[in-house]
């Protein structure tokens, strides 16, 4: 068996640390290949093969219009004006110049369309993949990609979040976010107040104190806060750990994303992906524009629009952009027409999304809005379809199952199908 | 927040150290006053007669409520029209279904100034307690005269029924939970807080054979119940809100709740003062729920649906439930309650300050009947066509002449109207009228609810009219908002809506007990699985007959054995533990921080906080509330579901604020030590600070060899606080 055969089945589930061991003691004892060429080797197949995601989450429900969907001809239309993009024939709303320069990379999903126009409602199918219901809290599709692909080994958190977002639900507190407030910095607290000797005994002290606990009858709770500290003593103790502080970050890069939240959050994540995370997701708040949509818009368009281009860049630049998924998308879309307060409300009906790296074809446009943007005139794309082909760019089966608490197998996401257009 | 800790600082100082000994060499403690504690500290004061509001007046109102013959004069009004309804003729045909039917929630205009009158009452009463909080909590709130008897009548009944139960699926229950257990666990269930070492150690030399029933009675009457309560119902309502300019007034809402809980408000009065709540969010907590979601009647209904009926009616609100009998127009009637309910600015307020008031102005009745009306032109043409000839001209538009105003409201739609007269006869003809749609800017402006078209989103959609999706009772169209909204509150909290006292008996055994008679604790209703049913109706009856009691409530529940057994958790094998054990579940954000503060005394400053803080309050708030962000979770929530996050973590192991008390030059590890105690007492006194209860004797010994291997004592023992206070039983209701 080779190598490259046995990161394979490490990566549909096998641990990595299993898999070193039992690799190891055979090349010991075939006597070919030293312990650390094999950890090594594995180490850059492992770089190749892991695969990650970025979720860009408009939170609100950002308008279609404004975002790469335009209708420069239709009254519809507003005050947003239709650009060129470096892709010749697509054209998106006007504030996203720099966006525009990197559409070989990106491929768009204009045909989106779903039944959810309450904000709770829709944020919740379009992170878990279900609808919400009251007998099981699904888990975040974050949970679930790195339930399926995170690497055991890497001591800061898979899953990451800038701003409040969905939980792991019933796959537990490994795959909860670890949710950052201030992108740039060290989390807090990640320093202990005592020598790590001392901090080392304590952890022992307290290993101790929970046996007895758990010997009380709260096995698994105490089960569950072990692993939650085992957790975040790798965190305290990992090398990894810089890769939430900037300090080593040129200007220029920061510049570059954008010197406010949203942007640090986007250099954030690049930062996080390259140190071995996961998923992480990035919030921007305030896209719920009922009134004056296209002065709020513009606003915050000019935070995202840098720092998307921004990542997409440097993520090709460092050969990440391959096995990196990024995607941009909110709730819902807002409708095309323009209500009295100069806004627009919720539109589940049709929306679009913006997607990059994973494999996936960049320069196209899959689906189309009616003339005045209504209805989805062609192809539409089901909340189901956009999850099992984000499933597909990181190589995971969209039906592979988990069990609920109730002995329940669930699947990423119950129906839809790959959109094949995306990576051919 | 209280108890700053100085009174308990220095009792235990004197303290452990003679208790401990008597523990270790077994000598009882029987009459023996020990340290700062008092005698009278120490005896429950049982039936000392109150200021409260007496039982008696309660159980009048009860009765009132209760009376069946009740009837609204302005209920049938809309009753002829209604049939012409489609949407309610659709509503009524699934609510036929029901059995629970023939409610009469409305009442009298007599009687409805009756009940508006006692409200005031017991609302000023609220007031003053809210005012007087700083004042010493038993002399201004000492203990309501109860009927004891009663009490524990029900709560035998309770055990009987869950015995049966039990014998029947052959499990047997779990033992009677240790008396520091018990204490540890009541105390959090009422004041939120840890007892004191002093406390615990007492209660278990205690031979009163009622001192379970005492503390319970005690802890009842104190302020820090009320506040614990109070905080338990802001994050019920907060940690939901969907508008996040909300979280700024939760202050406001504990503040009120507290006052109402402390004044042992009945549960229908609050959940009406709730529903009918006008105000300023800085001042009128009890406008909460609205300002929560910025006056959106969709979300109001739905949590108005959840928190006091436990029924998800806003699954409902796209399409028909999937699992339950609700359709999609109940949810629609349901919001229709509160369309006029709004939020705005409070023109001039500096700093921003926000008001819900009723907006009935613009929108009058008449019109928005009339504009409602038109969604079936046939029925509309028939209603007006006074003359009966077939065609509307303008004047049968204006039904009720006279009246300035009645001709002010007709005025636009009469324009709108003028506008579908395409051939400009001045009549309008069945077909003209069918043209009608309704205009955007009317839309925006009328104080009605509409159903939106899911197939056409931009279109206005179907307008509703009030419906309460428990009960048939007619209700009036066209009601201003304070009227449909009272007349939403009394369905709710009728007695003859059994949802009422379910929904808040449920939840509160599912907080109390860790698992509740419904796998949700705010998904129940008639279609849900349940256990124990038997229990939950014997309940909510007494509930409902204790004239909504939420101290009664209490009462009974925690002077079961159900209650008082020992915290085992979930055989994984097992969907429930059937009331056999209690379940552990994790502490709320308020009790982690007041268990801190039991523990290490950590809201006094430390040297760090000195030098920075300028105004100590608005520093101690801010460090609250970030603590609060941190450890808050939804208490709606499965409690198996909730779980600790790498933050809480990380706060817990190496924060200067918890290391900076545990390590400190006044940290109470020293002052142990310095009191020259045995290795054991100190572990002892330890374990009883931070945890409530005495260590067994493996746990002393691990600590010993622990602290022998220590560079010193002092480290050793610091170190045990630390693994303490970042333990999973530290976090945990046990």
């Amino acid at each position: 068996m080779t190598i490259h055969e046995q990161v394979r089945i490490g990566r549909s589930g096998i641990s990595r640390r299993r898999f070193v061991h039992t690799v190891s003691a055979a090349a010991f004892a075939a006597g070919t290949l030293t312990f650390r060429d094999i950890v090594s080797l594995r180490a850059e197949e492992l770089q190749k093969q892991r695969r990650s995601m970025i979720l860009l989450w408009l939170n609100g429900g950002p308008s279609q219009l404004e975002m790469f969907d335009p209708k420069p001809n239709h009254a519809n239309s507003g005050e947003t004006k239709a650009i060129q993009t470096s892709v010749s024939g697509i054209e998106i709303a006007h504030r996203w110049e720099q966006t525009a320069k990197v559409m070989d990379d990106v491929a768009l999903i204009r045909s989106m369309t779903n039944k959810e126009g309450n904000h709770r409602r829709a944020s919740y199918h379009l992170h878990t993949g279900y609808v919400p219901s009251g007998s099981v809290k699904h888990p975040s599709l974050a949970a679930n990609v790195a339930y399926r692909i995170a690497d055991p080994e890497v001591t800061i958190p898979s899953v990451v979040s800038v701003g409040n977002t969905f939980g792991a639900g019933y796959l537990g507190v490994d795959y909860e976010p670890f949710v950052v407030g201030d992108p740039g910095t060290l989390p807090t607290d990640t320093t202990p107040t005592v020598d790590s000797q001392r901090f080392n005994k304590r952890l022992g002290l307290l290993g101790q104190i929970e046996n007895r606990y758990a010997d009380r009858g709260a096995a698994s709770l105490v089960k569950s806060h072990q692993q939650l500290y085992k957790k975040t003593r790798n965190l305290i103790t990992s090398p990894e750990l810089k890769a939430f502080d900037f300090a080593d970050e040129p200007a220029e890069m920061l510049t570059a994303y954008g010197d406010n939240k949203f942007g640090k959050g986007c250099l954030l994540a690049r930062r996080l992906i390259e140190a071995g995370s996961t998923f992480v997701e990035v919030t921007l708040n305030g896209w719920d524009t009922h009134q004056d949509v296209f002065t709020r818009t513009d606003e915050l368009i000019s935070q995202v629009d840098p720092a998307f281009a921004a990542l997409i860049a440097d993520l090709k630049a460092r050969g990440l952009l391959d096995t990196t998924t990024v995607l941009l998308m909110g709730e819902f879309g807002r409708t095309p027409k323009i209500n009295p307060r100069g806004g627009r409300d919720h539109f589940p009906r049709v929306f679009n999304a913006a997607l990059a790296g994973g494999g996936i074809r960049g320069g196209q446009v899959i689906g189309q809005s009616s003339d005045d943007g209504s209805e989805v005139a062609e192809r539409p794309v089901t909340v189901g379809d956009l999850f099992c082909s984000l499933c597909h760019t990181l190589q995971i089966d969209p039906a592979s199952e988990t069990r609920s608490p109730l002995g329940r197998p669930m699947k990423i996401v119950e129906e839809g199908e790959v959109v094949e257009e995306l990576f051919t | 927040m209280s108890n700053p800790g100085s009174q308990s600082v220095s009792r235990t100082a004197l303290f452990p150290a003679a208790v401990v000994c008597c523990l270790v060499f077994g000598i009882t403690l029987m009459g023996f006053s020990i340290g700062t504690i008092s005698a009278e500290e120490a005896t429950p004061q049982v039936n000392k007669m109150g200021a409260k509001k007496p039982v008696a007046k309660k159980s009048a109102a009860r009765e009132e409520n209760a009376n069946p013959e009740r009837v609204k004069q302005a209920k049938n009004a809309g009753k002829a029209k209604q049939a012409d309804n489609p949407n309610k003729k659709q509503a009524d045909k699934k609510q036929g279904k029901k059995k629970n039917n023939a409610q009469k929630a409305n009442k009298t205009a007599a009687q409805k100034a009756k009940q508006q009158q006692k409200r005031k009452q017991s609302q000023l009463a609220a007031e003053e307690t809210n005012e007087s909080t700083a004042a010493t909590l038993n002399e201004m709130n000492p203990p309501a005269p109860v009927d004891l008897a009663h009490v524990r009548e029900v709560s035998k009944q309770i055990d009987e029924l869950i015995t049966v139960g039990l014998n029947n699926s052959g499990i047997a229950p779990a033992p009677l939970a240790s008396d520091e257990d018990f204490l540890r666990r009541v105390n959090f269930d009422l004041t939120g807080k840890l007892p004191t070492s002093a406390e615990v150690v007492e209660f278990g030399l205690s031979s009163d054979p009622d001192k379970r029933a005492n503390v319970i009675h005690n802890l009842l009457g104190t302020r820090e119940y009320a506040q614990n309560w109070a905080q338990y119902w802001r994050d019920v309502i907060y940690t939901r809100a969907t508008d996040p300019r909300a979280q700024r007034q939760s202050p406001v809402f504990t503040e009120w709740m507290q006052g109402q809980i402390a004044a042992n408000r009945s549960w229908d009065e609050i959940t009406t003062e709730m529903l009918t709540a006008t105000g300023r969010m800085s001042q009128d907590g009890q406008t909460g729920l609205f300002f929560a979601h910025n006056g959106e009647g969709e979300e109001i209904a739905a949590e108005a649906s959840r928190i006091f009926l436990g029924i998800q009616i806003q699954c409902a609100q796209c399409h028909d439930h999937f699992t339950d009998q609700w359709t999609r127009e109940q949810f629609h009637q349901l919001a229709s309650f509160f369309p006029r309910a709004k939020v705005r600015r409070v023109e001039g307020s500096e700093p921003r300050d926000f008001e819900v008031y009723s907006r009935d102005g613009n929108a009058n009745p008449q019109q928005s009947k009339l504009f409602a009306s038109l969604a079936d032109p046939e029925s509309f043409l028939a209603t007006y066509d006074r003359n009966n000839d077939g065609v509307l001209n303008m004047r049968e538009l204006n039904p009720r002449q006279g009246k300035p105003e009645n001709k002010k409201a007709f005025a636009l739609p009469r324009r709108i109207l003028a506008e579908l007269d395409t051939d400009k006869d001045r009549q309008l003809t069945l077909a003209e009228l069918a043209e009608f749609k309704m205009p955007g800017k009317f839309k925006r402006n009328a104080a009605e609810h509409f159903m939106a078209d899911l197939n056409d989103p931009s279109a206005p959609g179907t307008p509703m009219s009030p419906a309460f999706f428990l009960s048939e009772t007619d209700i009036d169209e066209g009601l201003a908002d304070i009227e449909r909204r009272t007349v939403v509150a009394d369905l709710i909290t009728s007695p003859e809506n059994e949802w009422f006292a379910k929904a808040y008996v449920n939840r509160v055994w599912t907080v109390l007990l860790g698992e509740g008679f419904f796998p949700a604790i705010d998904d129940i209703g008639p279609e849900r699985e349940m256990r124990h049913p038997e229990v939950l109706d014997l309940l909510a009856r007494e509930f409902v007959a204790s004239g909504y009691d939420m101290e009664w409530l209490f009462r009974v529940i925690l002077n079961t054995e159900a209650y008082q057994r020992e915290a085992l958790e979930l055989d994984p094998a097992k969907t429930s533990s059937d009331f056999a054990a209690v379940l552990p579940t994790r502490l709320r954000a308020d009790q982690v921080y007041e268990a801190l503060v039991c523990a290490l005394g950590a809201n006094e400053p430390g040297p760090a906080a000195v030098k920075k803080r300028k105004n100590k309050k608005s520093f101690e708030e801010g460090r609250r509330n970030q603590f609060q962000k941190l450890f808050e979770y939804d208490p709606s929530e499965n409690s198996a579901e909730v779980s600790g996050t790498i933050p809480q973590a990380l706060f817990l192991m190496n924060s200067q604020r918890i290391n900076g008390q545990i390590e400190g030059r006044n940290s109470f590890v020293r002052e142990l030590l310095d009191q020259e105690m045995t290795p054991e007492a100190i572990t002892t006194e330890i374990y009883l600070r931070v945890l409530g209860r005495t260590p067994d004797k493996e746990e002393v010994e691990l600590v010993a060899d622990y602290v022998q291997q220590a560079e010193t004592p002092l480290e050793g023992y610091e170190d045990l606080v630390w693994s303490l206070i970042n333990s999973t039983e530290f976090l945990t209701k046990r």
